[in-house]
């Protein structure tokens, strides 16, 4: 994988399956592969104000906590599958690590993966504010301000 | 608008004249003045009859697409150019950005109607617009482009 990686490695694969993909068609239909998959959701009967992200153009959720152990946990749910697919792939690249490291973490792997290229700039917006929203709240849980 | 300004404070219209600040809108008038020219070349009857048949048309091959339900009926002769439409299994954000793949793009959301999609029963409808400068070539194409969709994306 690239030299300037700013992702975790265990994102590493799902970063080449990506960048493997013959055109944008194919690369919505592993979004919505994920979407399916998704580690971590925080189902509908869970959302509310508090914890929607605002900006997305569909509805947003995220719950962020620490584990037993202190690590990093997000929790994430969408309507669309677009979304419900990059929180998956986000909750992939940040559970179980540090907080401190999440608050840290760049988005530059859904660039390498080419997704960002593919979504509209609303949809780009949106998925920024939801990783933004994930960064502030791991910030806040290793104790920063 | 202000009546006064000096570096001591300024002075503004009153009413609606408050409100209208800046260069009255010059292009979009001529703009205007050029597509009532333009569209002047046409009988209006024959450019509803035109776009009916489109909407129709692809209203009934949409709904022949399994999950596709098409709200409203684009056959009445009433009816708009508009195709309002929501799949069972593909969100419409995600369906419209699938579409526009295709290079269709199309309205999606509650099309600031909320109370008609409750009325509907539904969160939001997808809608594809047709008028004087659509083809049928692209109304087929259009429904072929969403069957595609369908076929590759939905649950079933």
């Amino acid at each position: 994988m690239t030299e300037s990686r700013d992702w975790p490695e265990k994102l590493d694969p799902i970063v080449e399956e990506f960048s493997a993909c013959f055109d944008s068609m194919e690369r919505y239909e592993l979004l919505f592969q994920y979407a399916k998959r998704n580690p971590s959701p925080l189902l509908p009967e869970e959302w509310n104000e508090q914890n929607q992200v605002h900006g997305c153009q569909s509805r947003a959720h995220v719950s962020c906590s620490l584990d037993d152990a202190g690590n990093f946990i997000l929790r994430g749910g969408a309507d669309a599958q677009i979304v419900q697919g990059l929180m998956a792939i986000t909750s992939i690249a940040v559970n179980g690590m540090d907080p401190s490291y999440v608050s840290e973490m760049s988005p530059d792997f859904a660039e390498e993966m080419g997704i960002r290229s593919s979504l509209t700039p609303s949809r780009a917006n949106g998925f920024l504010n939801m990783f933004k929203r994930v960064k502030e709240e791991a910030s806040l849980l290793s104790g920063g301000d | 608008m202000i009546k006064t300004v000096s570096t001591h404070g300024s002075t503004f219209q009153e009413g609606h004249a408050l409100f209208e600040t800046g260069t009255p809108r010059i292009a979009e008038a001529i703009g205007w003045g050029a597509a009532v020219e333009w569209l002047e070349q046409f009988d209006m009857k024959d450019v509803h009859s035109h776009v009916n048949r489109l909407a129709s048309w692809t209203a009934g091959r949409i709904s022949e697409i399994e999950g596709i339900t098409v709200y409203g009926d684009p056959s009445r002769n009433d009816s708009s150019g508009a195709v309002s439409f929501l799949h069972d299994s593909i969100q419409s954000q995600d369906l419209a950005l699938l579409l526009d793949e295709g290079g269709f793009a199309v309205r999606t959301g509650h099309h600031c109607a909320q109370p008609l999609m409750d009325a509907l029963g539904v969160p939001s409808t997808n809608r594809a617009s047709f008028w004087l400068y659509n083809t049928m070539g692209e109304a087929e194409a259009f429904v072929a482009h969403l069957s595609y969709v369908v076929d590759r994306f939905s649950d079933k």
